[in-house]
């Protein structure tokens, strides 16, 4: 674990000295997340806070770690990391690592944001809370399976922008609906707006967490299957 | 007999279609420095990949301290120093950075100042990366392999792209390790290199080892050679008679060039025969093969019974 914190602190160095980066995964996440908080006062919470949970999770986790993972593995030091002492899982967490915590933090903060310029209190803080670090973790294993498809930072932007923006579509249909189906909970983003509205409105928890789940598992085995270390094929 | 730091046994390696290593053997005693030579694409950098345990061989067996380098990836790493023929580090981080970062992932790490002086780079430590020349990263790379004090060291193409400056120096730090028991595997397309350094070398061409033993076998090999300008009026028949072979290829381009097992005895025939008919032999040499004629005895044969 302890390697991971070393990976982790160059790897939050780098994403400082990079300013477009920096931006990126600090300044907008926080800027559009109030953006949203100031223009729906009064009405659907429920859906501003997973608006700006997706936009936290989509771009400091998802487009974050997949630019970071592929830009590592561009410069060739994923290749010298893999021929060191540290495991491959700790590699790709370390390289993760500070897109995954800036990404709770920036969940945390949001929701708190909101509460203050006036949104009720969560009925059930776990339920919101479990929407916070699930689609984190779904972002970042997302992040590992996208990088394995994506050859440059550059064409990371492109390959993201599906997934980021299919959460936007997927969430919205869960909210559109009076009750979740399976197959809003299985849409990416459908977990997550399930959850926030079980937070504020009430809900079982039980089954948008599945689909998180799944969601990881899936997207760790394909990263597992298909990532590569080395950008000569 | 100690066993063997490294054992591989007709390991083969293929890139989709193409096989790349096709059944190699090859053993490295501990202490010693064992040198990999071929031409671009011999397979060199697959087997070193190999052997580091990036990369699954297609078939065979390969033991790295008498463990298997992937699959007992967690006892092997901290016992072995890698570097890479290419790799990298992010550009933003400055030399210390880079130190201070393979240190935090290394089990037994020697300092960041001693391993900085020990490759020159100490007046370069809070430079970025991005910054260093090719040189100076390859020097980097070097004080990153060998930072874990590993007992099996793999180093492709060290000192390729270094002066000759830093090339002596990379050698002292060579034999210097060598001589704390270090192991090393090396490949390089410098021969002098392998001369200097090596215990036993092997040729590879195309994905096999043509040529290996101790430099003193290898060398024995190829035959050794007597040159001199072809004397004016001199006819091949009236060559003198050595138990060598003259090239009648080289004869029609005006040279005499004497392949031979037994240099000092046809060498006395040449002179004898040079007095008796009162030439001067121009331009005369007698040598050993060097590693180079043998390298490219390799390369040339494979090409002819190809
Ligand atoms: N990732 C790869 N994909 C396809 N072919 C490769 C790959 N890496 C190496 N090769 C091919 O395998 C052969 C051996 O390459 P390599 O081991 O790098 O040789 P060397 O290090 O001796 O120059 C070459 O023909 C090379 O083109
Ligand atoms: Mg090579």
């Amino acid at each position: 674990m302890n390697r991971v914190a070393v990976l982790a602190r160059v790897e939050l160095v780098l994403l400082l000295r990079n300013k477009t980066a920096a931006a990126l995964g600090l300044a907008m996440p926080l800027a559009i997340g109030v953006g949203f908080a100031l223009t729906r006062g009064g009405g659907d919470w429920a859906g501003s806070i997973t608006m700006q949970l997706l936009v936290v999770h989509g771009l400091t986790v998802y487009i974050s770690a997949t630019t970071a993972l592929v830009a590592r593995r561009q410069d060739l030091s994923l290749k010298r990391l893999r021929g060191g002492e540290a495991s491959e899982p700790v590699i790709l967490a370390g390289v993760m690592a500070p897109m995954v915590v800036l990404g709770l933090v920036q969940g945390a903060l949001l929701p708190t944001i909101a509460v203050i310029a006036d949104a009720p209190m969560p009925r059930d803080l776990l339920a919101l809370a479990a929407g916070i670090v699930g689609g984190t973790v779904v972002a970042a294993g997302a992040a590992l399976a996208t990088a394995s498809f994506t050859t440059t930072a550059e064409t990371a932007q492109l390959t993201t922008t599906p997934l980021f923006a299919a959460t936007f579509g997927g969430a919205m249909w869960a909210l559109s609906s009076p009750t979740v189906t399976p197959l809003m909970l299985a849409a990416p983003g459908g977990a997550t707006a399930a959850l926030v509205r079980a937070g504020f409105e009430g809900g079982s928890a039980w089954g948008p967490l599945g689909a998180m789940a799944v969601w990881t598992v899936a997207t760790v085995a394909v990263g597992r299957r298909y990532f590569r270390w080395d950008p000569r094929a | 007999m100690n066993e063997p730091v490294i054992d591989v046994v007709g390991l083969r390696c293929r890139y989709g279609g193409f096989e790349a290593v096709r059944g190699i053997d090859f053993v490295v005693q501990p202490g010693e420095l064992f040198a990999l030579l071929g031409t671009n694409g011999a397979g060199k950098t697959t087997t070193m990949e190999v052997l580091e345990g990036l990369r699954t061989p297609s078939a065979g067996s390969v033991r790295v301290l008498g463990l298997d380098p992937a699959a007992d990836r967690a006892r092997v790493r901290p016992r072995t120093g890698v570097m890479l023929q290419e790799s990298g580090f992010p550009g933003d981080l400055t030399v210390r950075e880079a130190v201070t970062l393979w240190r935090g992932l290394t089990s037994r790490p020697s300092q960041v100042d001693e391993s900085l002086a020990m490759v020159d780079l100490s007046h370069r430590r809070d430079v970025r990366v991005k910054a260093l020349s090719g040189g100076e990263r390859r020097r980097l790379d070097l004080a990153l392999a060998t930072l874990g004090r590993p007992d099996v060291l793999f180093l492709d193409e060290p000192t390729t792209g270094l002066d000759p400056e830093s090339r002596a120096r990379t050698w002292r730090i060579l034999r210097d390790l060598l001589a704390h028991g270090t192991s090393i595997v090396l490949t390089t397309h410098y021969l002098e290199e392998a001369e200097n350094l090596a215990h036993r070398i092997a040729i590879m061409h195309e994905g096999r080892i043509e040529v290996s033993g101790s430099l003193v076998d290898v060398l024995e090999r190829e035959a050794s050679r007597i040159c001199f300008t072809r004397p004016d009026g001199v006819a091949f028949p009236g060559l003198p008679g050595v138990a060598g072979r003259i090239d009648p290829d080289a004869f029609r381009k005006g040279r005499i060039e004497i392949r031979t097992r037994v240099l000092q005895d046809d060498l006395a025939v040449v002179l004898r025969w040079a007095s008796d008919h009162g030439i001067q032999l121009g331009r005369l040499r007698a040598h050993h093969a060097s590693l180079a004629d043998v390298f490219h005895g390799v390369s040339h044969h494979a090409a002819v019974a190809a």
